[in-house]
Order: structure tokens, then sequence, then C-alpha cells
């Protein structure tokens, strides 16, 4: 019951940061020097009367604030607006891309918790020696390169000198074996599989590496717990103190930090699926803006501030559930 | 920063208390880490090479070349030598670096596709991530430390309006929002200059939530108290004596937010949406070179070899600082 309460309180809470969201995006768009159709049309020599066609089409010369108003009645209803280079609407496109960037950021996760969880352990319980050290060197390389900057060396070896992985593209499962013209399944998941190898190992780095950090100094603080000790005292052997004693302890920041780098992890995104050639909403961005298609890059901004607030949202839920000592904020 | 250490040194702790906590004390114990040292070796190097590259313009000495000329003066456009621009016909462009059979000494690092010396601009690119770094953290620092004092000296509903623009601000991705104000405010011209202010903005809120909760603390201590009944106006105690006394922790998250600063500086050119060309930007050198990475494989590595190791040297000079100024790591 207190978890479901929880859950709503958080949601709830969520409700102006997204609407500040938004406020933020509209200002931004609305600081562009200049009258945005001009800009859109980029210099092209068009007639007066075709600029105040457009503008009343997309209610550009009414004032900011019922501008913003139809905005936000349209956002309700799940409109985001029309893309005008596209001509299809900024929904529609928005949906399509976010699939790969969700499978990318999520791919990248699974990858950054899988490897640094162990070594970060690994770190902690042997403090202070050769594997330890080797370990903070590799945190210290992963918080220190530019995401792109692994994606590319990942490319020049694996896809160009060893032409072992493809350097570009993905391969979305949900479209089935017969889009690709693979024989089955098995086939697909391999290729699936194949084709995220890199992005994901370039956009997870940043992740594991500061993961790790984390994990290993929680587990350096948990395992000189008392629990810890009386569990020694009690000679429960040394596996077991770690499995369940330390460990679980010392995963409830993980889960927090988890949340909070989605932020990194979303930014990150647009420049690896530059780097990847991936059709993602870092790549719809990186399009919108060339054409400084506005109501496509408001879109956007909107759709990727909202996954970072839901990822965090949903994280700080699952600490909620994990941890029984979090009191759901009833008596703050 | 110039504020903070002399407000320290003048109004601080009593003498046997600063021994501990001083800046001497610090530097102290940041020397005794091996890591810290080797940071602020690195850091030091980097800043050295960027204020050379401010003094000499074509570095001719190092580069040994008529061509490496040219790339100087295309290196900073404020330098411009048109009389050493070769000829179409004598650009040398893809040269491999020197290690490589096909290289030649006249290029230790080879030269990119308009034939400029590779190592010159990576060695101007120095100069260029550096003072982008600095300045960028700078406008955070200075403005998420007037946006936390304010927030957690006076509370009530100024701090609520004012983290709740935070925590806004904090929903959007950095990167993304950067590079929408970089479009918006630009109107479609991306520079330099709107991606250090971009990025400077962006890391306000980060600054102003730790400075206020270290404020929090600050506000309560009995010589606010003493400043406030000695009809000390709220401005001054904020400036005189809230901020400089929670200085520490934005200190030491300033030096190392300036390599995540060069990071996402590097991403944004390499996007398109940092220092233009001909400016000898890592980020952008890797953009150009991202077209060659079949036909030169050295153009992708250089540049990207000089970003990690210069956020390397600010991160272990950063981790360094905090241990040496946060006592509970120190078991």
């Amino acid at each position: 019951m207190g978890l479901l309460r929880y859950t709503i309180g958080r949601l709830i809470q969520a409700i102006p940061v997204l609407i500040g969201i938004t406020v933020i995006t509209f200002i931004l768009a609305n600081l562009a020097p200049g009258d945005p159709v001009r800009l859109m049309l980029q210099g092209q020599e068009v007639d007066q009367e075709l600029i105040e066609r457009v503008e009343q089409q997309y209610g550009l010369d009414r004032p900011i604030h019922e501008r913003y108003a139809t905005y936000m009645i349209n956002l309700l209803q799940g409109d985001l607006g029309y893309s005008i280079h596209r001509d299809r609407p900024v929904t529609d496109l928005v949906i399509q891309r976010s699939g790969p960037t969700l499978m990318l950021v999520l791919s990248a996760y699974a990858f950054a918790l899988a490897t640094a969880i162990p070594l970060g352990i690994l770190a902690a319980t042997r403090r202070n020696e050769p594997t330890d050290h080797i370990s903070r060197i590799v945190a210290l390389i992963g918080v220190s390169t530019p995401s792109f900057w692994i994606g590319i060396m990942l490319i020049l070896v694996f896809a160009i000198q060893l032409g072992v992985l493809p350097s570009s593209g993905l391969v979305y499962p949900w479209w089935g074996p017969d889009h690709y013209g693979y024989s089955g399944y098995p086939e697909l998941i391999y290729q699936t599989i194949r084709h995220l190898l890199l992005p994901m190992i370039a956009l997870g780095t940043l992740q594991m590496a500061t993961l790790m950090r984390v994990e290993r100094t929680q587990m350096i603080e948990s395992l000189q717990g008392e629990y810890v000790k009386l569990a020694r005292a009690y000679g429960v052997p040394e596996r077991t103190i770690l499995r369940k004693h330390a460990f679980q302890v010392a995963q409830l920041p993980i889960i927090t930090i988890v949340g909070l780098n989605l932020s990194t992890a979303l930014g990150g995104a647009v420049l690896i699926e530059y780097v990847f050639n991936i059709n993602g909403l870092g790549r719809l961005l990186l399009e919108a803006i060339i054409g400084l298609d506005y109501q496509l890059i408001m879109g956007i901004t909107v759709v990727i501030g909202t996954m970072f607030v839901v990822g965090v949202i949903i994280t700080d839920i699952s600490y909620a559930y994990v941890d029984p000592r979090v009191t759901y904020g009833d008596r703050d | 920063m110039a504020i903070g250490e002399s407000q320290l040194d003048s109004d601080g702790p009593s003498e046997d208390v600063d021994a501990q906590f001083g800046w001497r004390y610090t530097f102290g114990k940041v020397m005794q880490d091996t890591t810290a040292r080797w940071g602020l070796y690195v850091v030091a190097f980097v800043l050295l090479v960027s204020a050379y590259t401010l003094i000499d313009s074509n570095l001719s000495r190092l580069t040994f070349g008529a061509v490496s000329d040219f790339a100087a003066a295309e290196a900073l456009p404020i330098f411009e030598h048109p009389e050493r621009i070769p000829p179409p016909g004598e650009i040398d462009g893809n040269v491999p670096p020197a290690f490589h059979p096909d290289g030649t000494l006249s290029h230790p690092l080879g030269t990119d596709p308009d034939g400029r010396d590779y190592f010159t601009r990576i060695v101007y690119g120095a100069q260029v991530s550096v003072s982008v770094g600095i300045v960028s953290t700078m406008i955070g620092f200075v403005g998420g430390t007037i946006i936390g004092a304010v927030s957690g000296f006076y509370g009530g509903r100024v701090d609520d309006i004012l983290m709740r623009i935070v925590e806004i601000i904090y929903a959007i991705p950095p990167l993304i929002l950067i590079i929408v104000f970089i479009v918006f405010v630009s109107g479609g011209t991306p520079d330099i200059r709107y991606a250090v202010i971009g990025v400077g903005i962006t890391f306000i809120p980060i600054f102003a939530r730790i400075i206020r909760s270290e404020v929090l603390s600050v506000r309560e201590m009995d010589y606010i108290e003493a400043a406030r009944a000695s009809g000390v106006k709220n401005r001054n105690i904020i400036l005189r004596h809230v901020i400089p006394n929670s200085f520490a922790p934005v200190l030491v998250y300033a030096s190392l937010q300036i390599g995540v600063t060069i990071l996402v500086v590097a991403g944004l050119s390499f996007l398109g949406f940092g220092a233009q060309p001909p400016t000898p930007d890592w980020g952008q050198m890797l953009n150009v070179s991202h077209g060659y990475m079949h036909s030169n494989v050295w153009l992708s590595i250089w540049p990207g070899v000089a970003i990690l190791v210069t956020i390397m040297g600010f991160n272990l000079f950063g981790d360094g600082l905090q241990d040496a100024l946060d006592p509970r790591i120190n078991d």
C-alpha cells in the first residue's frame, strides 16, 4: 500500500518538472534571433505573403503565451506538433525513432552493470592489491575517454582492421526476420547482437567506469559494517558474507546512480548514434537541427527529458521497493 | 577563486586550525598522493603547452617545415600569413606519422587531408580545449555559487523557486540542452563561444546544489549569527562569510568538472556545434577525421589520445584534491 502511494506521489511530483521541461524548451526555441520562418527557409527567396501564410498556419503571429498554451493543449493530446521538413507529425517520428535509442541505452546499461558490479566487488575485496589498482586505472580511463572516440576506435579495430563486426546501423528485432531476409529468429537475434555490440560498449564504458567506482567504495564501506563483523564472528563463510550481507546493502546507491546517469547516457546516445549511423532520437535531433525544424527539435527535447524523468522515477520506486528502510516519504 | 583565497586567509579560522585545512596543507597532501601528483604534472604540462601556443604563433622550431608554417597560420585565424600558404600543388595531405615507413620526420604525427601538420594542430588544440574547459567551468562555478548561496542562505520561498528551476534544468540531459541552446541562440550558425556559454549555464545547477547543501550548514554557524547581530547586511554576509566558508567542496568539484567540460565540448565540436574549422579543436579534428577512417587511421587516433590524457590529468588531480580535502576518505 505504502509503495503504491509512494509511486503515485512521485508521479505527481514529476508533473511540475515535466511542465518545466516544456517551458524551457519553448523559451529556448523563442530565443532564436530573427524570424523563424525565414530561418527555416535559410535564405531562400520567398515572397512576404508566403511567409505570412506559414506564420499564420503555425500560429507564429500570435503572442508567446498564447502559442505556449496551444502547444500544451496539443501536447496533452499527444500531439507534439508538425515537422515541416518531413511533412509528418512529430509524434509519429519521435515514436518511430525512440525504439533504437532505448535499445541502445538499455543495452549499454546492461553491459555496464554486468561488468561494473563484478569488477567493483573484486576491487573491494582485494583492496590495494594489483587487481584493485588495475580496476581503478580502467575506471579512470573509462571516465576520461570521450564515448564517441571509443566508438571510433572500436570501428577502426573491429570493423575496419579485423572486419568482424559491422560499423553502422542496428538490426531491430521487432521488425522480424523477413524484413532483413534472415532465415529465422536465431539469425535475427544473432545479427541484432552483432550490430549492437560496438555501440553498446562505446556508450556503456563511461557508465561502467562510474558504476565500478561507486560499487567499489560501497562494497568497502559495506564490508566494514558492524553486521559484517558480527557475521564473521559467528563464523559465517566469507563467500556468504560477501553475497548476502555486504552485497545487498551496497547495491542501493547503484540504483540511484543508474537513474541519475541516464541523463549522460541519453546525451551520449546522440554522439554514439552519429558515429554508428543509428537512426535513433539523437540522429533525428541532429537532422532536425540541420533543417532548423523547430517543432521537431522541441518535440525531441521534451521526449528525451521525459524519458529521463520517467527513468529516475522508475529507479526511485525500485529503490523504495528494494530497501525496506525507505519510508516512502511518509515521515519526512 | 582569488576572493575566496584571501577571505580564508584574512578572517578564516585561527592559525593552528589553518595548519590542518589551509591551502598550503592541502597542496602538501595532494603532492603526497602519487596519482594526484601525476595528475598535477599532466595538468601543468597541458597548461604550459597551451600557454606556449599563445606566445609562439607558428611553432617553427617544433615542426621543422615550410608546410608547418602554413599549418600554424591556419591553426589560429588571428594570425594570418597568406604568403606562407603553399600553392595547391605542394599540399602534402594525409602523410602518415614519422614511425610509419612512408612518414617523414618533418611531420612527426603526419599531416591532415589539407596538408597541415597534425602535431602542430594537436598542440594548438590544447589551448582551445583548456581555455574552453576553464571558462565554461568558471561560468558554472560563479553562477552556481551565487544561486546556491542565495538559495541556501535565505531558504523559504526563494530557495523553493530557485531549486525548482535548477531541478528542471537538471531534467534535460546536458548535451541535448546545450545543443538546443546553441542552435536556437546562434540562429543556426554555431560557434565555440555559444558552446562555452551553453555548457557553463548548463552546469550552474550542479554547482548550485553542492554549494547550497554546504551553505545550509554554514548558515547555522555562530559567526553568521554574530555578523547578523552586529548589523552586517545579508549581501555582505553571503559574500564575506557564507561563500568563503562553503568553498572547499565546490572547488574540488570544479577541478573535476573541468575534465567533464572538456569532454562535453569535445563532443559538441565533434558534432559540429562547437569549434568551427579551421580552429584546431580536438573534437572538431575528430569530426573531420571521421571521413578518413579507411584511408588515414592516424587522424582519428591522435586527437582522442590528447583528449584522454588531458581529461585524465584533471580527473587525477581532482580526485587527489578530494582525498586531501575530505577527511572521511583518509582512513
